[in-house]
């Protein structure tokens, strides 16, 4: 208790130090102060995870209830929490990221007037994220998942003097609202039906129970829960507008923590998985399709926030993939991998944007390794990882999950994300070499890029390390996962095993065909950047496949017209109780027909109210 | 245990106004010493309150049977109090010219009170008339020519349904041949046409207070034209007054044919939630929009009636709370931004979040509690009104629940947003103003509607407490 | 003998042509005067039926009922005229300037 308490405390309690005495502080104390809390959080992390491996592998979490938050009225919620090898692993990886990417904002926030806003936003996002791992029930896992949505709406709006950041944080907002909603119903459903929503209660449950339409439809409105943070199809256009918050926002929240939380969800809730088969298919089907999606999407990017924001909703389709098919450690394995790469890939581009004076736009970079050489190797490590050429960490982890798929019975999912894996080797190196090789394309901006400054570059270079040997660990984690996956009944090919080895030999082939033709194209021939995406099949996959158009078709518009249409019914009904009042009353002395009293209309409606009220009595009885 | 000191907090409410008035006469114009004595009055009704909830008291009747001093009214006391101390701090600077301001904002809570007790006809009515009569008053005490025109229309419109009101209680005088709400149930069979109109008329008339669709009109025009403070009391206090009676009144008087009016007020509940919240997407003038969000909101409180069950009730009860806390917050910040003089539209909020940091938090907290989103005290009262909804098997009110929920957040949205926009009007904060009374309200408000989000224990042992009177027939 | 349902009958003329009087017309003092014609006619119903029943409980409501409404009219007339000030207008409809 006492552990877990401090982890998730000490970062609330930076965000509220420095949002208080902001004014207070000398201008370098909160970037220190709010790193300094987090580290300390992932050192506690650290003895805690040490202090679980000691436990017996079949009692292998920690769990209590601190006070009820719903009682009273029925079966009690409490404030609970429950750390087990999965939320401890998701623990690490908060707070180790986390830390690393608060060290990295403390260079990159450096001139910006508003750094303790920052700070202080940041260590609330990092509580919020801790809550909604170490969450006992559903409940206080929705807590933290509207927390961190919160945290995550203020980060994007961070610099609200731009338009498109408020207008972006407010898309994040209302498809996130969505899956709250879902999984506010799903655990409502469960607590109707169960009387708990707690972890082990629900799953002690799960275990009697068989596949159900009950359990389809509540695994389903969680999942849309998940849908919404994982930015899973439909719900996934917040996260590539998302990019309009600060870089090092984007590494931590929309690559490396709060976007996994939908996998963290469906890996956490394997036994219901088992009782929805159907759900569990769809999650996977989906997830196949995001890989593609997003990595054609990512293929005519100028942007380079853009590329990676895409190629991180790709890479969260593989997550997805993996938790659907049933290969959970495998899914969990890929969250951590990438969690590693991105962030890095995200400070990198980030220490570009800074050494460029904010320009994202790839057209106007070129050349930068010879400025920039800890930058660029390291994000040629990160890169390599992506792509999954071994031994990169990667590679073992999609390998894993491309693996797995097979293994289990999807062939078609699995050439889905066996394709998609070629693409995403051709759009990181097009990435790649159009930021760092080729000839400077904007010759005053090169001329004064620099290389960041080294706070900047440790947390970097840190990141590429794991980037690089993290595959390595994919026996560790394996075991380390283990004792959660089989604690209940559901998840019996949780464990990581590699497909056939002709299946590693063609995903593995594809990249590296994908990267001699990125070679080829961008080094070689030094193919304009925006080449061929004025074609029509180019203007597509550009514009995502227009799923923004549509989307504010389908859903943005009717409900300002229903909002209007409503309104004006309102005014119509008064009118026409108003003309039925006329024509019976038109011999009145006063009454011209054109004018309207309003509150001779209210009362008029209020009588037809209670017209309808004696009607509809006398239709009951 | 005498009448007298089972009412205490009414009497001490009274005295408090009849001091006040003492106050006004010896003191020189527009000073603060009636709202001083209002102020510790309502903290002497708080005390009077507590003291009386602390020793557990039996139900105890009044007046023949016309009153019942028990938990549920304490509970109510205790809300009045609340929406009447956060009124007459609202006030304190841009009601000042009205000496009699606190005096009739008592005199009102007195009729929220003695909704609270009432057991009987007569109370009932005079409790709806003693809320109503000073607030007509004082919803027509704007300096804006609007005010004279909001209190005007809600007086017309007010004794109107004052008027269906009385005439569906002679009504059921009549086809009962009692006054008091125990005795309906067992006196007639409950097919009887009288009986029935006179519940219809009856109902209507409380409905009306509480601003249930389609008996909702009064409530833009006149929470638009009166005085910040003024409105912010008409969105708590009413509904407090309203919502407590309607659950009485159906509970002691119709539990034996809950077929009469339970489906009723459920699909009134439905019409209310929908078009209420749908209709405060549209506005663009914020006390506007916390009226047409009022009437959603009434129709979420219209759903712990419509359930008739010991859950619903309790469920109501609570969320009168967080709601209530959260109208006298967002009309504190109101209150600043107006600073009495203008009415304040979404443009006005333009650059908040920029401009003053700490208050738009606070308006975000309680924009999200009037959303229902986790960590504020809305979230916890809408869970248990789904709760309520969903353990008396009615899913449509819970879908009704959620639709409404999600428009309202859609609603509330849009001045958060306003907030966030940097090209500001340069007249959007011009008349700034802060005083310490405001800054009490928006603690009490905002400690309260974290508090209750996050342990909301206490409350909801009082509430459940309170709630017994329903097993009391 | 008056039967108790014709005076009930009563009532509800009364009650209805009031109700009518305060939808339709657009003065509101005669719209006032409408509404009292409402009360009224809920004081005749519970007087009737006190007689009826033997019981003094209707009888003080119409007392009640007559001594709130002075109160009424006495706050109405203030509100009423406080407008007529201010606008020089006594048009219900004119008056109105709130609306949407």
């Amino acid at each position: 208790m006492q552990g877990v308490a401090e982890i998730v405390l000490l970062p609330l309690f930076g965000a509220i130090t420095i949002g208080m005495f902001k004014g207070l502080m000398p201008k370098k104390l909160p970037g220190i102060w709010a790193s300094l809390l987090v580290g300390i959080s992932f050192l506690i992390s650290i003895a805690e995870a040490l202090k679980l491996s000691r436990l017996p592998v079949h009692h292998r979490f920690l769990t209590g209830a601190v006070f009820p938050l719903i009682t009273g009225f029925g079966p009690a919620i409490h404030w609970r929490y429950y750390l087990d090898p999965l939320s401890g692993l998701w623990l690490l990886v908060i707070t180790g990221v986390g830390m690393l990417i608060h060290v990295y904002s403390i260079g990159y926030m450096h001139d910006d007037p508003h750094k303790a806003r920052y700070f202080s936003y940041l260590n609330f996002f990092v509580f919020a994220m801790l809550l909604l791992v170490l969450a006992g029930n559903l409940l206080i896992l929705l807590i933290g998942w509207a927390l961190v949505g919160l945290a995550s709406y203020l980060l994007i709006g961070f610099w609200y003097q731009r338009p498109s950041a408020v207008r972006a944080a407010k898309k994040a907002f209302v498809m996130n609202t969505v899956g709250d909603v879902g999984i506010l119903l799903g655990l409502t459903l469960l607590y109707v039906h169960y009387h708990t929503v707690s972890y082990p209660g629900l799953f002690r449950i799960f275990d009697h129970q068989t596949p159900s339409a009950f359990f389809e439809w509540t695994a389903f409105l969680l999942y849309v829960g998940a849908m919404a943070k994982s930015a899973q199809f439909p719900l996934h256009m917040w996260l590539v507008d998302a990019m309009e918050g600060p870089t090092p926002v984007s590494a931590l929240i929309h690559a490396a923590t709060m976007v996994t939380a939908g996998v963290y969800l469906m890996a956490r809730l394997y036994p219901l998985l088992r009782l929805a088969p159907d759900v569990a298919y769809l999650v996977a089907a989906i997830g196949a399709f995001m890989t593609i999606f997003a990595a054609s999407s990512a293929i005519f990017q100028r942007d380079i926030k853009k590329v990676l924001a895409f190629s991180t909703v790709s890479q969260l389709g593989y997550m997805m993939l993996g938790v659907g098919v049933g290969a959970f450690s495998a899914g969990v394995f890929h969250f951590m991998m990438h969690a590693f790469f991105k962030a890095l890939l995200f400070l990198g581009a980030g220490s570009v944007i800074h050494a460029l004076s904010g320009e994202q736009d790839m057209n106007r970079m070129g050349g930068l390794w010879r400025k920039m050489p800890w930058t660029t190797w390291s994000f040629l490590a990160a890169t390599l990882a992506i792509s999954g050429i071994p031994p990169f960490s990667g590679y073992f982890s999609k390998e894993a999950v491309l693996g797995e798929t097979y293994n289990l019975g999807h062939p078609i999912l699995w050439v889905v994300g066996a394709v998609a894996a070629g693409l995403t080797s051709f759009y990181m190196f097009r990435l790649f070499f159009l930021t760092f090789f080729g000839k400077p394309r904007d010759a005053s901006l090169y001329e004064h890029a620099h290389e960041a400054p080294w706070i900047m570059t440790v947390p970097v270079v840190i990141l590429g390390v794991f980037a690089t040997f993290g595959g390595f660990l994919k026996n560790w984690v394996n075991q380390w996962l283990a004792p959660t996956f089989s604690l209940y009944r559901g998840a019996p090919h949780a464990a990581m095993e590699s497909g056939p080895i002709w299946t590693t030999i063609f995903t593995v082939g594809l990249a590296v065909i994908a990267f001699f033709i990125a070679y080829a194209l961008y080094i070689r021939k030094s193919t304009a950047t925006n080449a061929a995406s004025e074609s029509g099949p180019g203007r597509w996959m550009y514009r995502a496949w227009y799923m923004d158009t549509v989307w504010t078709y389908l859903a943005v518009v009717p409900f300002q017209k229903i909002g209007n249409a409503v309104m004006q019914a309102e005014t119509g009904i008064l009118a026409t109780v108003k003309g039925i009042g006329t024509v019976v009353w038109d011999w009145g002395e006063d009454l011209r027909p054109l004018e309207t009293g309003y509150v001779r209309r209210y009362a008029l409606s209020m009588m037809v109210g209670v017209g309808a009220l004696l009607v509809y009595y006398l239709i009951r009885v | 245990m005498s009448a007298t000191s089972t009412m205490l907090p009414e009497y001490v409410i009274l005295g408090t106004l009849l001091i006040a008035m003492l106050g006004i006469m010896v003191s020189r114009a527009h000073s603060t010493l009636p709202s001083w004595i209002g102020l510790l009055g309502t903290i002497g009704g708080l005390w009077a309150t507590a003291d009386l909830w602390s020793r557990h008291l039996k139900p105890v009747l009044l007046f023949n049977q016309s009153l019942s001093v028990d938990n549920y009214s304490l509970f109510v006391d205790f809300l009045v109090m609340i929406a009447a101390g956060s009124t007459i701090l609202l006030g304190w600077q841009g009601e000042r010219e009205h000496d009699e301001f606190p005096v009739l904002v008592l005199l009102s809570a007195l009729g929220m009170m003695t909704l609270g007790m009432s057991a009987n006809l007569i109370t009932l009515f005079l409790g709806v008339e003693i809320l109503s009569l000073p607030l007509y008053i004082l919803a027509a005490s704007h300096r804006d020519p609007l005010g004279g025109e909001a209190g005007l229309k809600y007086f017309l419109l007010g004794a109107f349904s004052s008027g269906i009101l009385l005439f569906g209680l002679a009504l059921i005088y009549g086809a009962t041949g009692s006054m008091t709400f125990t005795d309906f149930a067992t006196a007639v069979s409950s097919n009887s046409p009288i009986l029935a109109a006179g519940l219809m008329l009856a109902l209507v008339g409380i409905l009306f207070k509480l601003a249930i669709v389609p008996f909702h009109m009064w409530v833009p025009d006149v929470y638009e034209g009166s005085p910040d403070a003024v409105t912010s009391f008409m969105a708590f206090g009413t509904k407090v007054g309203a919502a407590v009676i309607l659950l009485r009144f159906l509970a002691y008087g119709f539990y034996l044919s809950p077929d009469a009016w339970g489906p009723l007020l459920g699909y009134l509940a439905l019409l209310t939630m929908i078009v209420g919240n749908l209709v405060a997407l549209t506005q663009t003038n914020l006390k506007r929009l916390f009226g047409y969000s009022g009437i959603g909101h009434a129709g979420f409180l219209l759903i712990g009636v419509a359930v008739h069950s010991v859950v619903g009730a309790r469920a109501m009860l609570f969320y009168l709370l967080p709601y209530g806390l959260a109208v006298i917050g967002a009309f504190a910040i109101i209150t600043m931004i107006s600073n009495g003089e203008k009415n304040v539209t979404i443009h006005d909020l333009e650059g908040l979040a920029h401009k003053k940091p700490w208050a738009a938090a606070l308006f975000i907290v309680f924009m999200l509690s009037f959303a229902g989103i986790p960590l504020t005290g809305g979230f916890i009262g809408k869970f248990y009104l789904l709760q309520a909804a969903l353990f008396a098997h009615q899913p449509g009110l819970a879908v009704g629940l959620v639709v409404g929920t999600f428009l309202g957040l859609g609603a509330y949205l849009r001045p958060l947003q306003a907030m966030f926009r940097h090209e500001s009007n340069e007249q959007a904060l011009a008349g700034w103003n802060v005083n310490w009374a405001q800054i009490v309200v928006l603690v009490v408000a905002v400690v309260g509607t974290i508090g209750l989000g996050v342990y909301p224990t206490p409350v909801v042992h009082m509430v459940n407490q309170s709630a017994n009177f329903f097993w009391l027939h | 003998m008056i039967y108790i349902n014709w005076v009930v009958a009563l009532a509800a003329i009364l009650f209805t042509v009031g109700a009518i009087g305060v939808m339709f017309r657009r003065n509101p003092l005669i719209m006032f005067m409408a509404s009292e014609m409402m009360w009224n006619a809920a004081a005749l119903v519970f007087i009737a039926y006190a007689r009826e029943f033997h019981d003094m409980n209707g009888q003080v409501m119409a007392f009640l009922i007559m001594g709130t409404a002075a109160a009424e009219v006495g706050i109405g007339l203030a509100i009423i005229v406080s407008v007529y000030h201010k606008r020089h207008r006594l048009d219900i409809d004119e008056i109105s300037r709130m609306k949407g």
